[in-house]
């Protein structure tokens, strides 16, 4: 079970830093002024700037700007004529401006700047202070020098049983020192980092008793100290670099008592990790819970002062259990646990994570609940009745957010794919295709190999090997064991070199293979590759196929590979330009990956080159057999 | 994304869902999460919409992919899902900078064509 909580307080240092910076610069009839500013040793000069509403305002196409876009690894996305600004910052969050409008928004998280986005010409401006924060920056004066603090924007906390981890997430990748240890506390140094997070929270989980966050060092070289009180016995981990996280982890010894976080009333709704955007804003105050009968059950009021969003749940009968997530808010004063009348049992209100608060009722039954929000918060009204098919979830906002924005944003929710390659949107149930072709081979005895990439193209390489190399000696070592069988060959090529022409394009040379297949009238067609991957994960053996007339023949061949040693990846259908366009049964073999250690093994072994070879041999004879060409003896 | 807003035509509407879109989907989720994710540095230059296809123009960086077919399939089959969940487009054109292309360089899928969910 994973928790989460914050160790954060709000950010009261920055609006005034900011404010002084915009001062500063908030000259009136301000069109062509410029600041330089410091960032990772690097000066950056401003030039597109200018003010409004007595804040900065950043144009698009400033080449400063766009300088310090691409050191941060941020994109932006803008044509001029378009209402729309996206940022995609390094995280990655999208970051949406739109022209005209002073809501944005980072994530899936709607807040308001400081003025909205304006366009004069061909530039658009952007609320420079908004932008800034999105990209875990702080704008901070040394003497009279600007200077672009990236910040320890968020430190997480993830407890797993006794195992307490604080994620900590920056601008900059974070580099923890330890600075100071000793059987009580442990204290860390993020070095070129600043933070508005300082202060210190209770913890009491995971070995962990508190958290203390300060500011050390200069503006121009921050460090920031982390220390972390440990209860007894606690031991506590080497850091560790998650992506640009640094992920510290605690051992704590089993407690004797469950804590108040274990017994959150839910397990966190899936992929609800807390997301670093929601502290950009100033998060909302949840001030206050007020129970008071009425005339048909208890009203539950929460206290809240901003603007936000919130959703609700309830389980099922008889777990009779409904909560109120508030999102981007913060929890004044402890956790609240108290009983109440019924139909209530009790009422409880904690810090779930960094940016939500979590109110939880338990119920008597499957009672009513109604959920309304009101001029000081939210008012949850609980009645007497028992109800038959609640519903089971809903949302909305208080104050001024726009709760459609949240339910639009679900229909453009993008659909990416884990590393496995499926998604609950493949498999063969949903493949589609044409009719089978009425293919006849002129040509039934051969079958064309083709060893992918080649020449001028060398695939992916790894360790050393290339793709191209690989893929030219299984498809050597097959075509001598079909020919031994009595079949003819082609191949697209038998030696290292591009089949259309060095230096050709892509489709020249996938065309030049597919041409040589369907000339030739053959029966079968075999592009033989090596998968590779950014990182070492994946592993395993994937067909691809793209007509109709491929699935017989990649079933056949994928159940002879099934036992070649690694991962059996099955059949994938996808939009290849070899398996298209031509006219025969074809098959795409990415036989193993050379970017996992354990494939690149086999890859690398002739033997398994020469095993995978007899196999896909034998699923061309089955398939030969099961399939016989019409009006031709079978092979 | 933002509801549809007074003044903004459903043309305007389609044409900003769709940018909000396909940023997204090239985006991908946070690293934490491991997937499968475009070349570092891919952008998503502009998107525009010809009845019911979208074309996506993607910044040069796409050519740069270093995931043999795994990779490639995987992002454009999301980002093709992504545009195509979006009421009203069926079809997804892609464009680098601003030309089509007929398929990556060293890459295997075909992209001359608007590619459509049933590719996959």
């Amino acid at each position: 079970m994973t928790n989460r909580f914050i160790a954060r307080t709000g950010s009261p240092g920055a609006p005034i830093v900011l404010a002084l910076l915009a001062a500063s610069l908030a000259i009136p009839g301000l069109a062509d002024s410029s600041i330089s500013a410091i960032y990772q040793r690097q000066t950056i000069r401003f030039t597109h700037l200018s003010s409004a509403s007595g804040s900065v305002a950043i144009g698009v196409t400033d080449p400063g700007f766009q300088t310090l876009l691409h050191a941060t690894g941020a994109l932006l996305t803008w044509k001029p004529g378009e209402r729309y600004v996206l940022i995609t910052t390094s995280a990655p969050v999208v970051v949406s401006f739109a022209i005209g409008d002073r809501r944005y928004d980072v994530g899936p998280i709607s807040l308001q700047a400081s003025f909205a986005p304006y366009a004069r010409g061909n530039e658009v401006y952007l609320p420079f202070d908004e932008v800034l924060r999105a990209l875990d920056l702080a704008l901070r004066r040394d003497g009279g020098v600007a200077i672009l603090q990236p910040q320890l924007a968020a430190l997480d906390l993830r407890q797993d049983g006794n195992r307490m981890t604080l994620l900590a997430h920056g601008a900059a990748p974070l580099h923890p020192r330890t600075v100071r240890e000793s059987a009580t506390a442990i204290t860390y140094a993020f070095d070129g980092v600043g933070t508005t997070l300082g202060g210190s929270r209770q913890i009491n989980a995971g070995g962990v008793r508190t958290v203390q966050i300060t500011n050390s060092g200069t503006v121009r070289d921050p460090t920031t100290l982390v220390t972390v009180e440990l209860a007894p016995g606690a031991v506590a981990e080497a850091p560790r670099e998650e992506e640009r996280d640094v992920a510290l982890t605690f051992d704590g010894v089993p407690p004797a008592a469950p804590t108040i976080a274990e017994e959150s009333p839910t397990p966190e709704p899936a992929g609800a990790g807390a997301t670093s955007a929601a502290t950009v804003n100033g998060p909302a105050l949840v001030t206050g819970i007020a129970v008071q009968p009425s005339a048909d059950g208890v009203t539950v009021a929460i206290a809240i002062t901003g603007d936000t969003g919130y959703e609700w749940h309830r389980l099922r009968d008889p777990d009779n259990r409904f909560w109120v997530d508030i999102k981007n808010a913060q929890l004044q004063g402890p956790p609240i646990e108290e009983s109440a009348s019924a139909p209530l049992i009790s009422v409880r209100a904690r810090q779930d994570d960094p940016s939500t608060v979590r109110i939880a009722l338990s119920l008597q039954g499957p009672k009513s609940v109604a959920v309304t929000p009101s001029a000081t918060g939210l008012g949850i009204l609980v009645g007497g009745e028992d109800v038959g098919d609640a519903p089971r979830s809903g949302s909305g906002s208080v104050g001024n957010v726009v709760s459609e924005g949240q339910q639009n944003a679900a229909l453009v929710t993008p659909a990416p794919l884990d590393e496995s390659g499926g998604s609950e949107n493949s498999g063969e149930s949903t493949w589609k295709f044409g009719p089978h072709s009425n293919y006849v081979p002129t040509n039934p005895r051969l079958i064309v190999l083709d060893p992918g990439h080649g020449g001028s193209d060398r695939g992916t390489i790894h360790g050393g090997v290339a793709e191209a190399d690989l893929t030219l000696d299984m498809a050597k070592r097959l075509r001598d064991i079909l020919t031994a069988r009595g079949w003819q060959v082609k191949m697209t090529r038998d030696t290292d070199v591009d089949v259309y022409a060095a230096d050709d394009t892509a489709k020249q040379e996938l065309q030049a293979r597919v041409d040589l297949a369907n000339k030739a009238g053959a029966r079968l067609f075999v592009s033989i590759h090596a998968n590779a991957f950014i990182n070492s994960g994946p592993y395993g053996t994937t067909c691809y196929i793209s007509k109709a007339d491929d699935v017989a023949f990649a079933r056949t061949v994928a159940a002879h590979l099934a036992s070649d040693g690694t991962k059996d990846d099955g059949i994938v259908k996808s939009h290849l330009y070899v398996t298209l366009h031509t006219r025969m049964p074809a098959v795409l073999i990415e036989t193993a990956f050379l970017s996992n250690p354990g494939d690149y093994a086999l890859l690398t072994s002739a033997s398994w080159r020469q095993k995978v070879a007899e196999e896909i041999a034998d699923g061309i004879a089955q398939y030969s057999r099961e399939y016989p060409v019409p009006n031709q003896p079978a092979q | 994304m933002r509801p549809r807003q007074a003044g903004e035509s459903s043309a305007e509407h389609l044409h900003n869902t769709l940018l909000y879109a396909a940023v997204q989907a090239v985006a991908g989720p946070p690293n934490a999460v491991r997937a499968i994710r475009f070349p570092p540095g891919t952008r998503v230059r502009s998107v525009t919409v010809d009845g019911s296809t979208a074309a996506v123009d993607l910044s040069k960086e796409v050519e740069q992919q270093a995931g043999g077919t795994f990779g490639e399939n995987g992002e454009f089959k999301a980002l093709v899902y992504t545009v195509t969940g979006i009421r009203g487009i069926n079809a997804l054109q892609i464009t680098v900078d601003g030309a089509r292309l007929q398929s990556l360089p060293g890459g295997h899928l075909e992209l001359d064509e608007p590619l459509h969910r049933s590719d996959w």
